[in-house]
């Protein structure tokens, strides 16, 4: 029996896993960019940003695009690492005898 | 189907339109002051003209991305909010293939990528090249059904594909331009004009529609956390 491969928790999380997804090919986006792209609500995006800043997954930065605040958002080494890790975790998951 | 790492940012960078309204216009003026030096004003001044107007078309070659993100900082952002700029090109080594499930390794810069200049814009710069080399009457019109043709094509796979039906007007400019017997010496500027007015009008429509769909918000954006 194949071991079953252990998936990040934390980017487990939908929205989670749609921010992480997002920033993985962007690069860099800002808070508005990410709430329309992850169809989620201010309060929503700005607590799962807090948990994957807090991991370390994530890096904000707050500045000024001529006159606009921007809440920049980008993944860290560590956070493309780990999101890596994630897709290669659920490609193996998939791959499993049985999956499909 | 395998996709560029930063295809989202390419697609998010033309949906507003400003690329293709600033390049169609930069195209549009250099190849109208072209066609009018030779048809109507064969001055020496004009050479003066047309050297200023290939000057900003190059300028806007060169230095696109800040001169549409001081544009964008102004439109586009506040409305739908700011992604990275995608550069433009390909992406060096190969890593052509990317899904999300299989990751060949963390995006580099160069994965985020479009192919605006070296794609569309230089196929109607090397049209008009190519264009000179006729000495009949109909090369026009056939140069411009080809032109149409690697326009539709060459897109087909990017992040902006063009449907036949809007590349179709582009492909038989040519029939009337020939009809009407244009100079050969002024139908090299054609393919310039043609383009872009072409993109201009693509540009315009995609602006409108953005305007429309995307109204500008009431209160600034920020974060709480």
């Amino acid at each position: 029996m194949p071991d079953f491969p252990e998936l990040n928790r934390l980017i487990h999380e939908p929205a989670r896993l749609a921010i992480m997804a997002i920033l993985y090919q962007i690069g860099e986006a800002d808070f508005l960019y990410l709430k329309r792209e992850g169809n989620l609500t201010q309060g929503n995006l700005s607590s799962h940003l807090t948990k994957l800043e807090e991991a370390g997954y994530v890096a904000i930065k707050k500045t000024l695009k001529g006159k606009l605040p921007l809440t920049l958002c980008r993944l860290t080494t560590q956070g493309q690492e780990v999101f890596v890790e994630y897709c290669k975790s659920m490609s193996r998951l998939l791959a499993l005898p049985g999956s499909g | 189907m395998d996709e560029f790492a930063g295809r989202r940012a390419a697609a998010y960078w033309f949906s507003d339109g400003l690329p293709e309204l600033a390049f169609g216009l930069a195209l549009a003026a250099c190849g109208g002051v072209g066609l009018a030096w030779v048809l109507y004003f064969p001055y020496p001044w004009m050479r003066l003209v047309l050297l200023l107007a290939s000057a900003w078309l190059l300028a806007l070659y060169l230095w696109d991305r800040k001169i549409l993100d001081v544009l964008k900082t102004r439109l586009t952002y506040p409305r739908t909010g700011y992604a990275q700029p995608p550069r433009d090109g390909y992406p060096e080594g190969g890593e052509y293939t990317l899904t999300l499930l299989k990751p060949a390794a963390a995006p580099s810069p160069q994965n985020n990528v479009t192919a605006f200049r070296m794609g569309t814009v230089y196929i109607f710069f090397c049209g008009s090249l190519w264009v000179s080399a006729f000495e009949d009457r109909w090369g026009i019109a056939i140069a411009m059904l080809v032109i149409g043709f690697v326009v539709y094509w060459g897109h087909k796979w990017s992040e902006r594909p063009y449907s036949w039906w809007s590349v179709l007007p582009l492909a038989l400019t040519g029939i009337p331009v020939s009809i009407l017997a244009v100079p050969l010496r002024a139908q090299k500027f054609v393919p310039m004009v043609a383009g872009g007015l072409w993109l201009c009008c693509r540009g315009a429509w995609t602006l409108a529609r953005y305007l429309r769909t995307n109204r500008p918000r009431q209160i600034t954006e920020g974060m709480s956390a």
